[in-house]
């Protein structure tokens, strides 16, 4: 028995029959409450929670079926059982309690001896079917919670049985005569194999089961279910029955894949992300080392400048939808992955020969090239492309990724907008790079970062009307360096900006000077690279510039290369506008050398057109006069100023002073020179005091 | 004689509970002629419900202490209450009472014989 006696609450209106009652069972350990009317009963059942009640049928205020409904209404989910006093002579009452919810009935006169143990029989039923209805409950939750269903397969006869859960997971409606083959009848043919087996091991002697597989339903839906299962056998080894339970496990497998999954794929673009790429390019050096495979790694000049002005959210997308493209050109068999911010990585497992990968190459480039639109804007990128070929440059994963990437660095050194293969000079190209670059972080405050300048002279008087600022490093151990090989340098460290401003200023500084030896018609051309264009606020800096000098815009001149002024001829032509708001003059240096749409060149906020040296080299053919010729009546009938550029003999100048050329530049005039030389080249051309130009 | 009381129950009821059963007999003697007087009034007054009530009552008090008689007359005059129909009454109530009287007795003889 329990410790805490149990409570049986006594209602009857009778004194004499209530304290009998209340004497006999207490003497049974019971503990006892009365109430000596139906409504009274009610008010202590509520209060005492007994586990019986005893109740007589007819009392004053309310009777006993009135109080038995009331309880039964009270206490829903239990069965707390109640004996119904009543007379032997009166089987109507009897019935009546029955309907009302009454469990049984104790005849008057009672039977005092049997009273006790009829009492403690009831209590104890009553527990027994709570217990029974709870752990059923919990039970039935329990498999419901874990998703679980047992079965039982009865081998000798082909009979699987089992709880409705169980064959839910199976996708098979719960009859009886369902055959084992049957009962698996919704798993994926791919893991029938499996359980196949699984059960061949049982019949042999494997008495412990588990196994995990899948299960497709009408709609397709793929379930995972594991099974365990214990294996009966008869007494000669014969097996007899499996007895299992099987488990919902899709929820599981779908947090492991997902776990597995996000560790080896890049959130944003849904990618390979660089751990898996390693690991798969690993695995394909060890595998396919015959075949011929490349790694082409990537990314997008600039990338920086173009995400600070897309802001986060649209450079974001941008990448999303580089992805797509990457996707979509690509092959069923390459391999794609984002190893980095905006770097991309594709392992061709396969090709036939240099040739097709060439095309390849190209043809992906090409792809890549066409605009992207963003914020209904349509936005052009280039890119630097690095690709390493193995077994040739590369053994394994490591050495294939990191010569790959070396090549990029090339690329982008070299100005970007290109691909290149990796070549075995790169390695000591790339240390030599490094070294340099080092360097160059220093030359600024080193002063060795100079600005040259070159004269340029008005066509028909041949007197310098102004100069091209050019900027060069002298290197303490080097000697000078070219500004092929360290501008790019300067670009991709992004020192462009420092050596930008300072040759600006440099150039303003000598500008002054000249300008106040009497020279007060010169000019100054200032090259603008790419980068300074994005990485900067060029035009902040120009006004802090004009702001800082005397000198009148006008003779200060911008120049900017032709193939840049194109790259993204919208968002420049802005910037442009707004530094001839200013003042300054502009100028497209190289011009004839890249592809120019005669649309945007109209559009172009420009002064100036610098004819690159290549044509005026060619000036000996026919075809070369007739393109400067061409040139210069085009800049004439757009009302532009134009300079020809390396002039170094006599029939050059007389050819572009009869098509009525406006500047000249070239070594027949002057090479670059440092700044006090240049001052002392323009004092040959002083004149008396009081003459003019 | 007839047998006024279920001596062989109230031994089993002495068995189970003991010495509990005088104060239970005592008890009996002190209630059931209040019991009783509510029954007269309650014909008195022609009131069948309440008839039918102190009847049950009395039936069933007196059926735990064993008596045999009264419990009979008392579910008699319980169907009168319940019928509605009380106008005989009277003569069933001295009936009852007599019995009543008879069993008292019988009672008491048996606390002083039995404790």
């Amino acid at each position: 028995m329990d410790q805490q006696p149990n409570k049986i609450l006594v209602v009857d209106d009778d004194p004499i029959t209530r304290i009998t009652l209340t004497k006999v069972l207490e003497r049974s350990g019971f503990e006892i409450f009365q109430a000596d009317n139906g409504r009274a009963g009610l008010n202590q059942f509520i209060k005492q929670h007994p586990q019986l009640v005893l109740m007589d049928a007819l009392m004053p205020e309310m009777n006993g079926y009135e109080a038995i409904t009331a309880i039964r209404n009270y206490e829903k989910d239990r069965a707390v059982p109640i004996l119904m006093l009543t007379s032997l002579d009166d089987m109507e009452s009897v019935d009546k309690a029955f309907e009302v919810g009454a469990t049984d009935f104790v005849t008057k006169p009672i039977n005092w001896s049997l009273l006790s143990q009829r009492v403690r029989y009831a209590i104890r039923t009553s527990q027994i079917e709570d217990d029974l209805r709870r752990s059923k409950a919990q039970l039935a939750y329990a498999q419901k919670l874990a998703k679980l269903g047992y079965w039982e397969w009865d081998v000798i006869n082909d009979v699987v049985t089992g709880s409705d859960s169980a064959f839910k997971l199976f996708n098979i409606p719960n009859q009886s005569h369902i055959s084992m083959e049957r009962f698996l009848s919704s798993v994926l043919s791919q893991d029938l194999t499996l359980l196949h087996q699984t059960i061949s091991e049982a019949a042999r002697g494997q008495s412990h089961l588990e196994v995990s597989f899948r299960v497709q339903n009408a709609h397709n839906i793929i379930t995972h279910i594991e099974c365990l299962g214990e294996v009966h056998y008869s007494q000669d080894q014969q097996m007899q029955r499996i007895v299992g339970s099987a488990q919902d496990i899709t929820r599981l497998h779908k947090a492991e894949s997902m776990i597995d999954y996000q560790s080896r794929h890049d959130n944003l673009t849904e990618l390979a992300n660089r751990t898996y790429f390693s690991e798969e390019l690993n695995r394909h050096c060890q595998q396919a080392t015959q075949q011929t495979s490349a790694v082409i790694i990537f990314d997008i000049d600039r990338f920086k400048t173009i995400n600070d002005n897309l802001g986060q959210t649209q450079g974001d997308n941008l990448l999303i939808a580089l992805a797509q493209r990457i996707r979509r050109i690509t092959r069923d068999g390459d391999f794609i992955a984002r190893l980095g911010s905006d770097e991309f990585a594709i392992l061709i497992r396969t090709y036939k020969d240099t040739n097709e990968l060439n095309q390849l190459v190209n043809r992906f480039y090409q792809d890549l090239k066409q605009p992207f639109v963003v914020d209904e804007q349509e936005l052009f990128l280039t890119y630097s492309m690095g690709i390493t070929i193995f077994p040739e440059d590369a053994q394994d994963a490591d050495s294939s990724l990191q010569k790959a990437n070396i090549a990029r660095g090339q690329a982008k050194q070299m100005g970007g907008n290109q691909s290149l293969f990796y070549r075995t000079e790169m390695n000591a190209q790339a240390k030599q790079q490094l070294l340099l670059e080092n360097d160059l972080r220093r030359a600024l405050t080193l002063n060795q970062i100079e600005v040259f300048f070159q004269p340029q002279v008005d066509c028909q008087t041949l007197r310098p009307i102004g100069a091209e600022a050019l900027v060069r490093w002298i290197h303490p151990d080097i000697g000078m360096v070219s500004p092929v090989t360290f501008i790019p340098l300067a670009e991709s460290t992004g020192l462009i900006v420092e050596i930008g401003r300072y040759v600006m200023q440099e150039s303003v500084r000598q500008l002054e000077k000249w300008h106040a030896q009497g020279f007060d018609h010169m000019r100054v051309g200032i090259n603008l690279s790419a980068r300074q264009f994005s990485l900067t606020d060029l035009v902040l800096d120009v006004e802090q510039l004009l702001s800082h000098t005397s000198i009148p815009p006008k003779y200060i001149d911008l120049e900017i290369t032709e193939s840049f002024a194109m790259s993204n001829a919208d968002h420049n032509i802005g910037i442009l506008n707004s530094l001839k708001a200013m003042g300054v003059s502009i100028s497209i240096d190289d011009f004839g050398t890249g592809y120019s749409s005669l649309a945007y060149l109209h559009k172009f906020p420009i002064d100036t057109i610098k004819i690159d040296r290549s044509f005026i080299l060619n000036l000996t053919t026919k075809e070369g006069q007739s393109i400067a010729k061409t040139i210069i009546a085009m800049a004439d009938a757009l009302d532009l100023e134009v300079i020809a550029e390396g002039i170094e003999d006599e029939e050059q100048l007389r050819f572009l002073q009869e098509k009525n050329c406006d500047i000249l530049q070239g070594f027949k005039f002057g090479k670059p020179m440092p700044a006090n030389d240049f001052i002392a080249y323009l004092n040959q051309f002083k004149l008396p005091t009081g003459a003019t130009p | 004689m007839s047998q006024i009381l279920d001596y062989d129950n109230l031994n089993m009821l002495k068995e189970v509970i003991g010495d509990d059963l005088k104060s239970i007999l005592e008890s009996f003697n002190e209630i059931t002629p209040t019991v009783i007087d509510q029954l007269e009034q309650a014909i008195a007054q022609q009131d069948a419900p309440e008839v039918r009530h102190h009847a049950h009552t009395l039936k069933g008090s007196a059926a735990n202490v064993g008596a045999i008689a009264l419990p009979s007359l008392c579910l008699e005059m319980e169907n009168m209450g319940r019928a509605g129909d009380i106008t005989h009454a009277a003569d069933l109530f001295a009936q009852i009472k007599d019995s009543y009287r008879t069993l008292s007795d019988a009672v008491n003889q048996y606390i002083t014989t039995e404790f």
